[in-house]
């Protein structure tokens, strides 16, 4: 009975059975119908930013736009979107930089206590795990208003040294790195350390290198996250608000003044950066991360 | 010349001895971070909810959430409770085992993997009041679907949906329900990946079929991803809420217990009754989190590859 047949030996590909094409075609018309709802959204989106706003709001909501397209709503996006006293250029400068604050003392964090974790031993090590698990599996969600009270008594509200809260480095990547660092080989740096190398130069200067792959990919996870994250500074830095909490406050604020196009299509602008980093590294953001079981 | 190492290298089960010092050092950030910023907090959440608005100690604010959660049925917590765990169900249930089963497909090379994958994952790239204000245009009373069901005969009048207690919380599930490849679906897909290709390329020669493969083979292969993904997910079971904020910010009944904490947190209101109900929902769900977990470690095969 023959089933299944190799196509030749460098393809993996498989020829499927009968059965297995239904199943597969099946899936593939739903996935289809599901890909169209998010495509035709787009396109939807993309012509309503070409509309002229009266027309929008005459009901114009879905189909092409009627005469002339607008393509200068994509120009008037600086000079409308203002929220705060804050332009888009300006949203656009805060989002670059509460994006990387955000992002970069957590991963600086996660890599450090994930290597001293899986690499050394000193007392406490287990707690420190547990800590880590505690962390991740109970959600807390009551502490908010006691951090935020908190980040008030401490006066970092609407002040970039908010961000000295960003260094927990305890959470889901933390399993992910001790992970990959239990995977690396203690060669090199044993070889380093017979050389006179010391803890730190090992650290830095072996080991590091060796998990920037894995690091660079949880930068480009915590940027698209954190670039689309618009309650941070909604609630903790209005002042400096980034392009996702100021296009909820303009809408918010607009009401039935709001221009729709020009709306849209600053909506447009903000999502760019991202689908971007995600077109050109979806494969390595897909195979790279893995938790794995929790211990414990 | 080489310098001579200070003292002598010992390692014990991968773990270096002696070099404590340096671990304690690479543990600062993380432990500061920890003890001031989820320690300190949660336990002065304690303390806050046991206090009236004036600071005085009272159980007052536990009553209170007792009272709207099981007083009456229209209640503002038991109306946040009956919603939260409605997407708690949508999104451990449906959305996690969806995004698992796509991961499998994704996995196996169905017909334009890639273009479904970018697709479908390109949602968590918007924040979310992009992809919010699309669905409202899509949704809204002279959009695409009202408009076809009005025109049709279907409805007798344009519905606003979002706006209308009738309807605004199943329109916010339906919502929640549209973009709903995201985190499940990265991390199976990660751990599929590394599923060893000769194991696949036996069964597969054996003539096994895509149903037993993923049962016998992909499932017990990342078991153990699977896990900890429905004990997190388990852990967030009080918090869900979806895209509450920007939907309808509460409004039209389809407020959340974890969106009505945050609303508090931002329109300056009680911070006593939003710890006490925060406590609570913790409380709940730690015997949770314990049995899933516990069911977990009965399920998860035991794999190292």
């Amino acid at each position: 009975m023959e089933t299944i047949k190799y196509r030749s030996k460098r393809s993996s590909r498989v020829k499927r059975t009968r059965g297995e094409r239904i199943l597969f075609a099946v899936m593939f018309v739903i996935l289809l119908i599901y890909s169209l709802t998010f495509i035709c959204a787009y396109v939807i989106t993309f012509f309503n930013t070409l509309k002229d706003p009266i027309e929008y709001a005459l009901g114009n909501t879905y189909r092409l736009p009627q005469g002339e397209w607008h393509w200068a709503n994509y120009l008037e996006v600086f000079d409308i979107l203002v929220v705060n006293d804050t332009g888009y250029l300006g949203m656009l400068f805060n989002s670059i930089w509460e994006t990387l604050l955000g992002i970069i003392p957590t991963i600086a964090s996660t890599a450090m206590t994930s290597y001293a974790y899986s690499r050394y031993k000193f007392v406490g090590r287990r707690a420190l795990y547990l800590i880590a698990i505690i962390l991740l599996t109970i959600s807390l969600p009551g502490s908010l208003p006691a951090t935020y009270k908190l980040y008030g008594d401490l006066h970092l509200l609407n002040s970039p040294l908010f961000y000295i809260g960003a260094t927990a480095g305890l959470g889901a990547n933390f399993i992910v790195m001790c992970g990959f660092w239990n995977s690396v080989s203690w060669e090199y740096g044993e070889a380093a350390f017979v050389d006179g190398a010391g803890d730190a130069t090992v650290f830095f200067r072996i080991m590091i290198p060796q998990a920037l792959p894995l690091i660079g990919i949880m930068f480009l996870l915590g940027f698209m996250g954190g670039w689309v994250d618009a309650n941070t500074s909604m609630l903790y830095l209005p002042e400096y608000p980034t392009i996702a909490y100021g296009l909820y406050q303009y809408e918010a604020a607009s009401m039935r003044a709001l221009n729709y196009p020009v709306y849209f299509a600053g909506l447009i602008l903000t999502a760019i950066p991202s689908v971007i980093l995600y077109a050109v590294f979806q494969d390595k953001i897909m195979t790279s991360m893995n938790i794995g079981g929790l211990k414990g | 010349m080489k310098k001579k190492p200070t003292h002598a290298l010992r390692i014990e089960n991968g773990l270096k001895c002696g070099s404590a010092w340096f671990a304690y050092l690479l543990l600062i950030p993380a432990l500061f971070n920890f003890f001031l910023f989820w320690l300190y907090p949660n336990f002065n959440s304690i303390i806050l909810s046991f206090q009236g608005i004036q600071g005085e100690w009272t159980f007052g604010n536990y009553l209170f959430v007792f009272e709207e959660l099981f007083g009456s049925s229209d209640g503002v917590f038991a109306i946040a409770l009956r919603n939260t765990l409605l997407f708690f169900c949508q999104g451990y249930f449906i959305t996690q085992t969806f995004n698992v089963v796509l991961a499998y497909f994704i996995y196996k090379k169905i017909a334009f993997s890639k273009f479904f994958r970018f697709i479908l994952y390109l949602p968590n790239m918007f924040a979310g009041i992009i992809l919010v204000s699309i669905y409202k245009n899509i949704i809204g009373s002279e959009g695409p679907i009202i408009t076809f069901l009005y025109e049709h005969g279907l409805i007798g009048e344009r519905i606003m949906l979002l706006n209308t207690t009738k309807y605004a919380i199943w329109a916010s599930i339906a919502y929640s329900l549209w973009p709903s490849v995201g985190g499940v679906f990265l991390w199976c897909s990660g751990a599929m990946a590394r599923i060893p290709k000769d194991l696949l390329e036996a069964a597969a020669l054996d003539g096994i079929t895509p149903w037993k493969e993923f049962i016998h083979i992909i499932l017990p292969m990342i078991s153990g991803t699977l896990s900890t993904l429905y004990i997190i997910g388990i852990s967030g079971i009080l918090g869900s809420g979806g895209a509450t904020l920007y939907l309808t910010f509460g409004e039209y009944g389809t407020t959340t217990l974890s969106f009505w904490i945050f609303k508090q947190v931002y329109t300056g209101g009680g911070s006593g009754t939003s710890s006490a109900l925060g406590i609570l929902m913790t409380l709940v769900t730690i015997p949770l989190i314990f049995l899933v977990k516990y069911l977990a470690k009965k399920v998860t095969a035991e794999v190292s590859y």
